[in-house]
Parts: structure tokens; C-alpha cells; sequence
């Protein structure tokens, strides 16, 4: 639940990320930097290797996922099940595979509609400055000063669980990293000499705004998504012990893990969808990283 | 300055009231009763019972009165009484809170022993060995499941290996020190108490160092990141300049302004360990805020539900006036008007 | 004796069950061991007997108070025994139950036992309208009638009083000392009593042990009473901590940290098996996990049909459950626990099981007009339940045996009080929920069932079933009443709105060294005949 509460990798980049510099640089130079970076390219693949495994379960996993044998139950790995069998007698291989078609897509869309809408209050925040700012990073604060884990509860008792409210549940305490991050690009740009110039010339503010303000600060907003995609598969795990999350016998990865949590012997339950998890997660951290070392150019002085 | 600081303590009180606010309606919004989860299945039949109980916790008053209540009971410095436990808040608090700080600084602690170090050599030797060690030491940190390696590092290291002691705050038959702060470490120093002292320090470590895995991740990272932006200064470059050696530029100049944004992230990331120590506590039997949180959320205990709420938000935005106060002492750009 | 003989029905034990405690060998009669359990006590909020309700805290009443009388064992849970009562007689009519009281007999505080602290302890239950407050619900009056003999006037004939007076919530107070700390047994105790909040942190009663303190989600405190009537007990302390997590509790004990673990699960014990540090201690636990359909057409045509509720008894495959707790369970045909009068072997049950039979059942459901099936949704709570496996495994197996005769389930998982609060408010299609005894007696059970808990939930009003549950409450022989008892869980069978799950059986966790433990399914344990070596 640490993560859940503290969406740490977002907490520290709205700290500590300096006024973007991506505006220096062409999209498409910083690419090929990243791709440069052996670890970045071994990350990109991972993902690409669990997206198209997902895509590809119904052909590929040897099993039924859903398809119950209480004869063979908590069955240790073995030729005919790979990953051994659940509490249920399900093929955990199969309920991995078809696991991921729930767990990738929800992480993503969180994070796609999280960073979407905190940066777009974030920024207009900045923009507009002022008493609006005040009210509206007053608000950033409040959320932020919630118990998540109350909130994630309550929503979880109030909506009853299913993919959509363990989404919007995370969403509600996902976006406001990303409002801090844009509002502080945005101050910081707000001050630089192209807005400035954009302003002397007469153009109008909504123009400033969409055109020239907000492209640039949208970088270490990307850098922050592709950090939190791992967190955001973890987080759904930690929703699904609350009882929020995919509804049985639908598998995911978090269910799974929490399903096995308590079965100490029977470690291949728990084990191989935590793995996956942090295989994802910390691919998504690799590309992440990498990003964040290509855009911002003043760590790559040395 | 004081006058900034005057203005954040009374967005403050808004914000705080705010949040506890939310808490109410939100709370209050669960399509859950309260009398199931604290009645049993005869007696939630019992119009009589039923009624009883709702006049004992005051849920047969309107719903904004139930606010007031809770505002005037604060007024009074006060936090109403636990479904839960049967006492009030503020004892339950204070006893819950001691054992969630001593873990939470514990965890913290031992976050800092290794990802400083760690973060820093990363960032001397960028993209060197320890740079790649680091990033996936702390990747592991930040990814992992804390509540499955909770589990896992108590049957390695308690069952198997025999390494630690068991879970709970204390040995059995040990003791608790007598009360003076909740923090058994602290109370059984005061005490000279030795043998219940080292019994505390013991359980602390394995929970501690659990609770410490995503948080070092943290550390590390940011100690990299502000470290490589200290090292890029032009003042350093001039030092380099000038001929001195790289370590005492590390040692004397770097490292100073590199550690701050480190522990501004540890005061930020404190607020979310003290709430979202559940899983930790649970399965170290550990009686803390967060087992504490959770309960009264699944029994619908209003009154804990809105004190954890309030205490929980004080504290946050406590430590987030201290961060921005930090800031402006670090960086002298930043003005507060 | 002569004044107790007579026409009345007698039901009297000559003699006290247990015999005086010898000091073991080898211990000072001061000395003795610390006894350390791992509990999960997350459900407890109170500890005072007049308003607990839950497992953990029915297990300190237990060993801190006595009551009048006792089940004789868990094996035997139909038989009564003298504790605090020496001897008793029933009216023929079934309503006044007289009982004489073991003289001599002193409270851990001193306090002389007397008649006065039994008509204050029960009227102070029925008073305070707490959670357990309904059990009093038969009581009109107790009447002292000398200070070794009291008297419990009924409103109507009840065969059950006994055994709602051996539950923990009927714990004989110390009158004198509850009173000092507030407490009171006014007709308007619940909002006198204010004794509460100390009755958390001390017993007042004359039972084996003391409560020394409770520290919630931490630990119990109990010491042994150095006056118990019975003479000491052998354990001198007890130290019950709170450990929610089952795989936390297992490695605990297996490493000796603990005397005892009460809530390990059936797949870790599995695991357990061949260890030779610790002793696992097999018991019959009366809870039980159940599917309650609506009998309401407007809510669901199909499920109110009484063929198609007997397809789905026959159409769950119920061993394939029990397989799920690793055999860790029996099954009854309804809410209803094997040991019980009526249901008191699995003989009885085997014969009034509906038979696992997807032919009968496929024909059941084209005589109903539905040959293809259809859908309905089942709502469970999420987390763990008391049995040791999941609502979540139990609904999915049911889930997929219901899809080979064509019926579709679709599952609504609910946060548990969630799930209880709609299923209270009487508007649920079908639910899997949980039983625990309030009381070991059949009159809760059908209570529950037909006259006023989860038949109306249930939208179940029968008046034949009615009739004969009010007939075997108040039947106080007990051969005539097992015989009516047998006859209702027939009838529920063939027309009810249940389908029993699993029944689970209780395995707690023992170090080898502790002898004497034995589960008893309302309190978990006795911990007076324990000892440690």
C-alpha cells in the first residue's frame, strides 16, 4: 500500500525536475538517444514481449484459465503445468497469460487519463496564476493529504468492484503528481524569453498556451508515465486485495498474487505473477529512466 | 516570512478541515450500514437493539449535525469515540500512532543507510557498475509487492534462517516499558531497561527493513539525480578548475546540496509510509495506524474513520510546509510573499 | 433433595464433573507457565459479557467467568453439566427453570457467590440492549428465591435456556464489584451502565483466569485465579496475541514462539502434516457457509421456483468443496451444524443430504419450465471467511457447477458489510454467506432460518415452516423435539431457500509439549485443564 499512498517516482519529479529543456532538443534526437541505451532497449522489449504475449493467450496458453479441477489443486510446477495449478486447480501459465489482456491496459489508461488531466490543471493552474492557482493547488494538496487507503476503500464499498471502478479509484489519487510537475514546467517556462517573445508579438493566449507552453511541458510528464506504468500494475494489485479489481474468475495479475499471499508453501501462486509484475515494472522503469536522462540535458554534461 | 507562514498555517486549517470534510461525506456515502458491521445478524433484526445502538453512537442525528459534532468535539480538542474499541479516539491514537512512527523511522533509517551511499557512488561513476547496480537495486525496491515480500523475508529469514526474531512489537513475555512517549525503544532507554530495549530494537528490524524497500528505491534515485545535477554546477567546474581533487569537490560541495532534495522526498514519502503500512502490520502482528485505518474502514467506525482522517492530513500538510519553507531557505530565487 | 424431586421433569447431575486439581509434580503450587496463543482478535471490540459478540472475546468470557451451566463437552453438546449451578428443575410447562447454587463458592475478587449476582448478570444482558441482548428475549423475570437459589421465569416454554445460559454472554458477574466500576442492571442499563471501558481492562467474575489487560490489535493479558473454586488452574498466565495474518500465526508456532496457533488455514496445515514440533488438534467448528436464494418471484421468477432451487442442491457438488478446505469439513443439509440435536451424527446428514445428481437435476429444471437454464447474480463478501477459504473459491466452484446444468452465475463481489447491508435490506436475488452460533442450540439455527433473520431477507414466509420451528423451540423432551428438529431440515430440503455449503472443521495448532487443549466451537478453548510441560 506504500505505493498506493505515495505514487513516489511522481512525488519526487515534482520536486526536483528542474524547467525543461526539451524545447532545446527535437523529439526525435531524444529517441535515438534513449535507444541507445542497451537497458532502455531491453525494457522496450520486455513490454513489447508481454503486450504481444497478452494479445497473442488465447492461442499460445496451453489451458482453460477459468476452467476449475479440484482434484488437482495447488499441484506444484510440472511438465504438463509449467507453473504449477491454483487453490482452484487453474493452469497459473494460462491465468498469467490472460492475465496480462487486464493488468496492461488498465495500468495504461490510468496513466494516459492521470497524466492528461493533472497536467492539463496543472498547467492551466500555472497559466492563469494567482488566486486560481492558489485554490487549485490547495485542492492538489488536499488530495494529497487524504488517506488514499480510505479512499480507495471507500470508493472500492461504495462502487463495488470491477475493472472500471478499481480505474477510476486510482485514477482519483494518481493525477495530482502530474498537476504538480506541469505547474512547475510551466511556471518555469512561463518566465523564459520565447514566451516572453510570444507575448511581445501579440499572439493570443490560448495560442501561447496550446502552442508553445504546453508541448514543453509535457516531457517530464512522459518521463513520469513511463515510470508509473510499473507502479500502476502494482497499484491494481493492491486494489485487488481490497476486494477492488477484476471480478472471478477474470485472472489479473494483482488478484493472483493476492490470492496466493498467505500460502507459504505453496510459493508458485504468489511468485510468478509478482514476477511479472516486477518484469514489467521495472522495464517500464528502464525506458523511463532513459527518457528522463535524454531530455534533460543538464545531467548529460559531464 | 512569518507572515507566509502565518498564511500556509490557515490554508492549512481550510485544507485540513477540507479533507475531513471528504472523509465524511465519503464515508457516509459507502452503501454500508453500520449496525451489520458492529451488529451481529440476530441482534441487526432487534428493532430495539437496532435503535439502542444507533442513539449510543449518535446515528439517529441528521447528517450535518453528525459534522458539527465532530467540529465542536474538536474544538474541544477532543475526537469522539471509537465503535471500534469503545474509548476515545485521541487514546486509540495514542497508542496506535507510537508504534507506526517508531516502524515508518525505522523504515526511513535504514532507506537512507543504503540509498544515500548508493545514490551517491551511482552518480560519481555514472553509468559505470555501481550506476547500473543501483538503478536496479532500486527499480527492484520500487516494483516489488510489499505485501508478498513481507511474507517471503519472514519465512527466509525468521523460519528458515533463523536470522530475526519473530513478528510483533515485542518478544512474548517480554513486557512493554513503562508509557512514557509509546515508542517502546525510546520508553525502555529512558527506563535503562536494557533487555526490553534490545528485545524492541530486534523486532524492528525485519518489518523495518520491508517498509524500507520502496522507500530506498526512492532515496537512491533522487540522491543519483540531484547528485549528478550538484556535480554539474558551474561553481564545481570552477573548484575542478582550479585543480582540486574530485573527492574533496564531492565531500565538501556536492554532496551538501545533493542530500536536501533527498530529505525533502523522505518527509513527503513519511506521510504516505505512517498510512500505508497495512499490509506490513498485518502480517508482522504489528499494532499500528494502519491496521488500525483499515479496520475502522471496513466497520464503517465513523468516528475512527474521520480522527485517522484528520491526524493523517495534519501531519501531511505539516511536513509539506516544511518542504516548501525548506525550499525557500535552499534556493533563494524562490520568494514568498 | 427431597424438595427437588417430584413430578417436574428433572434434569440433574448428581456430581460435580470435575474433580479437584491435583498440583502437578514438579511445580509449585504458586509457579506454573505462561500459555502464548496466536489470535486473531481484529473482530473484537469489547470484552464485557453483557455486549461482546465475537469470537475472540466469547474465548476471555469463557475463561474468565463461569456460568451456570455447561455443554459437557464438544463432543456431547446437547448434555449439561453443573458449573455454578449445582442442580436445576424445569416446569412442566417449560417456563420456569429453578436452579440451586454451589455454596461456598467466592468471586476472584473475594465477593461471596450469591443469587444476586445471577439475577444481576442476567438482567443486566437483557438491559443493556447490546449486541447479545436478544438471547434474553425469553426471560420475564429472575426471581431470587433464598441466596443459593434463583429462579428464571420464561414467557413462554423455551428448550433452550440451558443451553443459552452456558454461551459466554450469560458470564455470572461479580454484582458488587461491576457495580463499583458502573455497571447496572436497570431497566435503562444501556444508557446507565457506564462499565464499559473498565470491564475491557478487568473481569469481574470468579472464573479460572483474571483479565489482566487488553491492548487492541496487540495483546490479552490473563493470570490464573489463585481462588477458583476448582482449585488453580496449571497454566499460570495466559498471553493471546493478536495475529491477523493465518501464515504469520503458522511460522510462529512452528518456530516455538508460540503455544498455540488458532487461525492457520486448512491448505497451511496441509503443509504441516509430517512436522514433528507441533500437534494439530482436529474439532468440529458449527459454522457454516450457505448460498440464500430469494423466494420472491417479482425479484426472480426462476429462483423462486421450488424445482429449480432443488436442482441447484443437486447440481452443486458439495464434496468438490470440501476438497477445496483439504477435507477440512462436513457438510448438513442446511444452515444447520452436524452435532447439534437433531443433526447430532453425519449419519443424520447423509440421509436428509440432497444427493449430488446433475441428471436429476437437469429433469428438476425442464419439470420447472427452464430446460436451458438461465442467469441470476450471487453476491459474496470479499476477504477471507471464518472457514479458512474464501467466499471468492467457494462462489467460483459454485459458479462453474451451475454452468454444467446450464444455469449462469455471474458474481458480485461486495466488501463484506457492504454485502451484508444489502442482504439485510431484504432485496438480494442470491447470496453466500456465513453462519456462526450465537448459542449451541437448534432453536438458533431455525431462528434463524425460518422465523425471523434471513427469512424475510429471503422474502420467506412459511407458515407451516413457522409452525413447526415454534413447535420444536418449545418441545422440552429432548428425544421428541430431536425427532421434529429432523422433520424441519426435511422439509427445508425439499422446499427452503438454502443450499448448505461446507460446514468447517476446526484445526488449531499446537506446540507438543501442551496437553489438554481441546477446541470447543463457542469460546475456541477451556484453558483451565491445559498444561504445559
Amino acid at each position: 500500500m506504500a505505493a498506493l499512498s505515495a505514487s513516489p517516482a511522481a512525488t519526487v519529479a515534482a520536486r526536483i525536475s528542474g524547467p525543461a529543456a526539451a524545447s532545446a532538443r527535437e523529439g526525435r534526437q531524444v529517441w535515438k538517444e534513449v535507444f541507445r541505451n542497451p537497458m532502455a532497449v531491453a525494457g522496450a522489449l520486455v513490454v513489447v514481449a508481454w503486450v504481444a504475449v497478452s494479445a497473442l493467450a488465447p492461442v499460445v496458453a496451453p489451458y482453460d484459465p477459468i476452467d476449475l479441477n479440484v482434484d488437482n489443486r495447488l499441484a506444484p510446477p510440472s511438465l504438463a503445468h509449467w507453473l504449477g495449478v491454483d487453490g482452484l486447480g487453474r493452469d497459473v501459465l494460462s491465468r498469467l497469460l490472460y492475465g496480462g489482456r487486464v493488468s496492461l491496459p488498465v495500468a495504461a489508461v490510468v496513466v494516459v487519463l492521470a497524466s492528461i488531466f493533472g497536467t492539463v490543471y496543472g498547467g492551466l493552474a500555472a497559466y492563469l496564476g494567482s488566486w486560481p492557482d492558489e485554490v487549485a493547488m490547495r485542492v492538489v494538496d488536499m488530495v494529497l493529504a487524504f488517506p488514499s487507503l480510505i479512499l480507495a476503500m471507500a470508493i472500492a464499498a461504495a462502487l463495488g468492484p470491477s475493472i472500471q471502478n478499481s480505474m477510476l479509484a486510482m485514477l482519483v489519487v494518481w493525477w495530482p503528481p502530474y498537476a504538480r510537475v506541469a505547474r512547475g514546467q510551466v511556471l518555469a517556462l512561463k518566465a523564459r524569453d520565447f514566451v516572453a517573445a510570444a507575448q511581445a508579438l501579440g499572439l493570443g493566449e490560448r495560442r501561447i498556451l496550446l502552442r508553445h507552453i504546453l508541448p514543453n511541458a509535457v516531457a517530464p510528464s512522459l518521463v513520469l508515465m513511463a515510470m508509473d506504468f510499473g507502479n500502476a500494475i502494482i497499484i491494481t494489485a493492491a486494489l485487488s486485495f481490497l476486494g477492488l479489481g477484476a471480478v472471478p474468475p477474470t485472472p489479473e495479475w494483482g488478484a493472483m498474487v493476492a490470492e496466493g499471499r498467505e500460502l507459504v508453501a505453496q510459493w508458485w501462486i504468489a511468485t510468478f505473477p509478482g514476477v511479472a509484475i516486477l518484469m514489467v515494472a521495472i522495464a517500464c522503469n528502464f525506458v523511463g529512466d532513459a527518457l528522463r536522462d535524454a531530455i534533460d540535458p543538464r545531467l548529460r554534461i559531464r | 516570512m512569518s507572515r507566509y507562514v502565518a498564511r500556509r498555517l490557515g490554508l492549512m486549517v481550510v485544507a485540513v478541515l477540507g479533507v475531513t470534510l471528504i472523509s465524511f461525506v465519503i464515508s457516509h456515502a459507502v452503501p454500508a450500514d453500520p449496525i451489520v458491521s458492529n451488529l451481529g445478524q440476530q441482534a441487526s433484526q432487534r428493532p430495539e437493539i437496532v435503535q439502542a445502538f444507533k442513539e449510543k453512537w449518535g446515528l439517529d442525528r441528521p447528517l450535518h449535525l453528525q459534522y458539527l459534532a465532530f467540529l465542536a468535539n474538536l474544538a474541544r480538542g477532543e475526537l469522539g469515540t471509537s465503535i471500534n474499541t469503545r474509548r476515545a479516539i485521541t487514546k486509540d491514537l495514542a497508542q496506535f500512532l507510537p508504534a507506526t512512527l517508531e516502524l515508518a523511522t525505522t523504515a526511513v533509517l535504514f532507506a537512507l543507510a543504503a540509498g544515500v551511499p548508493l545514490g551517491i557512488f551511482a552518480a560519481i561513476q555514472r553509468d559505470g557498475p555501481v550506476d547500473h547496480v543501483a538503478r536496479l537495486v532500486s527499480l527492484v525496491g520500487v516494483s516489488i509487492p510489499i505485501f508478498w515480500l513481507a511474507t517471503v523475508s519472514l519465512v527466509l529469514f525468521y523460519a528458515t534462517l533463523h536470522w530475526t526474531v519473530g513478528p510483533g512489537r515485542l518478544g512474548p513475555q517480554v513486557d512493554a516499558p513503562a508509557r512514557l512517549t509509546g515508542l517502546y525503544t525510546v520508553d525502555a532507554a529512558v527506563a535503562a531497561d536494557w533487555k526490553t530495549f534490545r528485545d524492541a530494537v530486534a523486532h524492528l528490524v525485519l518489518p523495518g527493513l520491508v517498509l524500507a524497500s520502496s522507500v530506498m528505491g526512492l532515496v537512491t534515485r533522487v540522491t543519483r539525480s540531484s547528485m549528478l545535477d550538484a556535480l554539474s554546477q558551474d561553481y564545481l567546474r570552477t573548484a575542478r578548475a582550479k585543480g582540486l581533487p574530485e573527492s574533496g569537490i564531492v565531500a565538501r560541495h556536492a554532496l551538501k546540496n545533493a542530500l536536501i532534495p533527498t530529505v525533502t522526498v523522505l518527509g513527503l514519502a513519511y506521510g504516505g509510509l505512517l498510512s500505508g503500512a497495512v499490509m506490513t502490520e498485518t502480517i508482522f502482528a504489528w499494532p499500528g495506524l494502519g491496521r488500525y485505518a483499515f479496520q475502522s474502514a471496513v466497520t464503517n467506525d465513523f468516528p475512527a474513520i474521520m480522527g485517522v482522517t484528520f491526524v493523517i492530513g495534519v501531519m501531511y500538510t505539516l511536513v509539506n510546509l516544511l518542504v516548501d519553507l525548506l525550499y525557500g531557505w535552499l534556493d533563494p530565487q524562490i520568494r514568498y510573499s | 433433595m427431597n424438595r427437588w424431586s417430584g413430578p417436574a421433569i428433572r434434569v440433574l447431575i448428581a456430581l460435580a464433573v470435575t474433580g479437584p486439581s491435583q498440583p502437578v509434580l514438579g511445580q509449585p503450587a504458586g509457579g506454573g507457565k505462561t500459555l502464548i496463543m496466536a489470535l486473531d482478535q481484529s473482530d473484537v471490540k469489547t470484552l464485557d459479557p453483557g455486549r461482546e459478540f465475537e469470537f475472540g472475546a466469547a474465548f476471555v468470557d469463557l475463561n474468565t467467568y463461569d456460568t451456570l451451566v455447561a455443554h459437557k463437552s464438544p463432543k456431547e453438546l446437547n448434555t449439561f453439566v453443573p458449573v455454578l449451578a449445582t442442580e436445576w428443575k424445569i416446569s412442566p410447562d417449560g417456563k420456569e427453570y429453578t436452579f440451586k447454587l454451589r455454596p461456598n463458592v467466592k468471586h476472584a475478587s473475594g465477593n461471596p457467590f450469591t443469587a444476586d449476582d445471577v439475577k444481576f448478570s442476567l438482567t443486566r444482558l437483557k438491559t443493556l440492549k447490546g449486541n447479545p441482548g436478544w438471547m434474553m428475549d425469553p426471560l420475564k423475570e429472575v426471581v431470587v428465591i433464598d441466596p443459593m437459589t434463583v429462579k428464571t421465569v420464561l414467557n413462554e416454554s423455551f428448550a433452550d435456556w440451558l443451553a443459552v445460559l452456558s454461551g459466554p454472554n450469560s458470564a455470572i458477574m461479580d454484582a458488587k464489584l461491576a457495580k463499583e466500576h458502573g455497571a447496572s442492571d436497570s431497566p435503562t442499563a444501556d444508557k446507565d451502565d457506564k462499565a464499559e471501558e473498565w470491564l475491557n481492562q478487568h473481569s469481574a467474575g470468579g472464573g479460572p483466569f483474571i483479565l489482566k489487560s487488553w491492548q487492541k490489535n496487540n495483546v490479552i493479558i490473563m493470570e490464573r485465579n489463585p481462588n477458583y473454586w476448582k482449585g488453580p488452574a496449571k497454566i499460570a498466565k495466559i498471553e493471546a496475541r493478536d495475529v491477523p495474518s493465518p501464515a504469520t500465526q503458522k511460522l510462529q508456532v512452528e518456530n516455538g514462539d508460540v503455544d498455540v496457533a488458532l487461525n492457520v488455514t486448512p491448505d497451511l496445515v496441509a503443509a504441516m502434516r509430517n512436522n514433528k514440533n507441533v500437534k494439530i488438534q482436529i474439532g468440529q467448528s458449527l459454522d457454516n457457509m450457505y448460498m440464500g436464494m430469494t423466494m420472491d418471484p417479482a425479484l426472480h421468477p426462476e429462483l423462486a421456483k421450488k424445482e429449480v432451487r432443488q436442482a441447484i442442491r443437486h447440481a452443486v457438488d458439495r464434496e468438490g468443496i470440501i476438497k477445496l478446505t483439504n477435507g477440512r469439513a462436513v457438510i448438513g443439509p442446511a444452515v444447520y451444524p452436524i452435532g447439534v440435536l437433531g443433526l447430532e451424527t453425519q449419519a443424520d446428514a447423509d440421509r436428509l443430504n440432497p444427493k449430488y445428481d446433475l441428471a436429476k437435476a437437469k429433469e428438476l429444471l425442464a419439470r420447472a419450465g427452464v430446460p436451458n437454464g438461465f442467469k441470476f447474480p450471487l453476491k459474496y463478501g470479499t476477504g477471507a471467511s471464518p472457514a479458512g477459504i474464501t467466499y471468492e473459491s467457494v462462489a467460483q466452484k459454485v459458479q462453474s457447477d451451475l454452468k454444467k446444468i446450464g444455469i449462469d452465475v455471474q458474481l458480485v463481489p461486495l466488501e463484506f458489510s457492504v454485502m451484508l447491508t444489502q442482504y439485510r435490506a431484504k432485496g438480494e436475488i442470491a447470496v453466500i454467506s456465513y453462519n456462526q452460533p450465537d448459542y449451541i442450540g437448534a432453536s438458533d439455527f431455525t431462528g434463524q432460518m425460518i422465523l425471523h433473520t434471513w427469512a424475510p431477507r429471503l422474502r420467506w414466509d412459511d407458515p407451516k415452516a413457522k409452525e413447526m420451528a415454534r413447535k420444536a423451540d418449545a418441545e422440552i423432551d429432548p428425544k421428541r423435539r430431536s425427532g421434529m428438529y429432523k422433520e424441519i431440515l426435511a422439509y427445508l430440503v425439499e422446499n427452503g431457500p438454502y443450499v448448505n455449503l461446507v460446514q468447517g472443521k476446526a484445526e488449531v495448532v499446537v506446540r507438543p509439549n501442551i496437553q489438554g487443549y481441546e477446541y470447543l466451537p463457542l469460546g475456541a478453548a477451556r484453558i483451565y485443564p491445559v498444561v504445559k510441560n
